[in-house]
């Protein structure tokens, strides 16, 4: 019984990063001041961690993420994608997860995201990569990002939800 | 929609084996965060920078810079905000534009920026990724998650393929003259049709034996004193470098 919960748990997660991962790679629009891109990650991430939980929402928020970046030629941003994205989804989940019906906690759930993704990025920038001033630079388009992607991770949960009748029965 | 990093070679690091690869990179990350003198500085990106040209080319190693350069131009633009309470180098008019520390700090983090970056790009580039996954697991990286790794690697393409054929055919139903794609509907075709493949998913992983005792690896790296020797060059060449470029 505990290996067919497992294999369920894998599929779901292998799934779900593939999923973080299409949605980062096949919609991307390059930011050349940043040599960094704008892509729908962060819809995937919050459509994860809505409809799967905050534990799916973490681990495949912050695979996905990792591997389009690794895949997409920019290895060196891969962890500080896994643990921003990764915390994103978590917290957006977190939120969500007790009253998944309630519009008001949605938007909190969005707003902690953009909150997590910017404060994110910067702090382990300038941790790691690069200094203050230039890591500043990408912090509104990271909002911009993160802001469009809470919005249609929501519409696109709540699409799903319509569209897929057995939506309940993978859940974590 | 391109779903692989990997690019074709015969060079000395395309063949250099996986688990020495491996172990150079990750030694080579950690040094290079500790390197303090101007030597170091230039050194330590100079090193990937010289094997990505000689394993993979100019042209993809020109394709690396160039994704790597606005960061670099951007710290240095940021120059004349860096410890501006240090000793000056360029003044004019009273007004301090560079101090000797905020230069070597910025050179220090375009430093480890580039050589990090490069590194990194030389690892994903010239290995399969399918063999960096064999390779993890040779450094005890638990079954599960070779399995889920595996998964995640053999899904993305497939699911990239299918997302461009939703995409396709949802362009079809734009009005004539008009070009790209409706968002929504794609992307909720797409999500729709990925979430309906994690059941199915799991029970080919069921019936397939996943959980059973005996477990056997598909491929597996196959051991032979080249390995010592290289293993052996991956962790003494970076530490005696370090030693003398610190």
């Amino acid at each position: 019984m505990k290996e067919k919960k497992t294999a369920l748990h894998i599929s779901l997660i292998a799934l779900s990063s593939a999923l973080v991962a299409v949605f980062t790679i096949a919609v991307r629009i390059p930011v050349p001041a940043t040599a960094g891109y704008i892509s729908l990650c962060d819809a995937a991430v919050v459509f994860v961690s809505y409809a799967f939980g905050p534990f799916t929402g973490l681990i495949a928020g912050g695979l996905g993420s990792a591997f389009a970046d690794l895949l997409g030629g920019y290895p060196q941003f891969a962890v500080i994608s896994f643990a921003v994205h990764g915390l994103e989804a978590l917290l957006a989940g977190l939120i969500v997860k007790k009253n998944s019906q309630n519009i008001l906690t949605m938007i909190i759930g969005a707003l902690v995201s953009i909150v997590v993704v910017c404060g994110g990025y910067l702090l382990l920038e300038v941790l790691f990569i690069t200094t203050f001033s230039s890591a500043l630079v990408e912090v509104p388009m990271n909002a911009l990002q993160s802001g469009v992607g809470s919005v249609i991770g929501l519409l696109l949960y709540a699409a799903v939800v319509k569209g897929y009748r057995n939506f309940d029965s993978i859940k974590w | 929609m391109n779903t692989s990093s990997y690019i074709y070679g015969e060079s000395f690091y395309h063949k250099y084996d996986i688990r020495a690869k491996l172990f150079f990179t990750f030694l080579y990350s950690i040094l290079v965060f500790f390197v303090r003198s101007w030597y170091g500085l230039i050194a330590f990106p100079l090193i990937p920078f010289a094997v990505f040209l000689v394993s993979l080319g100019g042209i993809e190693t020109w394709r690396a810079i160039k994704r790597i350069l606005p960061v670099i131009i951007l710290l240095f633009l940021f120059l004349p905000l860096q410890d501006r309470g240090g000793n000056p180098i360029v003044e004019i008019n009273g007004f301090v534009f560079v101090t000797g520390e905020g230069l070597y700090r910025v050179c220090r983090l375009a430093s480890r920026f580039i050589a990090l970056s490069l590194i990194l790009m030389l690892l994903i580039e010239t290995e399969r990724s399918e063999n960096i996954i064999r390779g993890l697991r040779f450094y005890r990286m638990p079954y599960n998650v070779a399995l889920l790794f595996s998964m995640i690697l053999r899904f993305i393409p497939y699911l990239g393929s299918m997302f461009d054929e939703i995409r396709a055919s949802m362009s079809l139903r734009l009005t004539e003259g008009k070009r790209g794609f409706p968002i929504m509907p794609s992307i909720t075709a797409f999500a729709v049709a990925s979430v309906r493949m994690i059941p199915d998913t799991a029970a080919a992983l069921e019936e397939r034996g996943f959980g059973r005792k005996e477990r056997r690896d598909y491929k597996g790296l196959k051991t032979s004193p080249k390995l010592f020797t290289e293993l052996f060059f991956s962790a003494i060449l970076p530490i005696i470098f370090f030693i003398v470029m610190r």
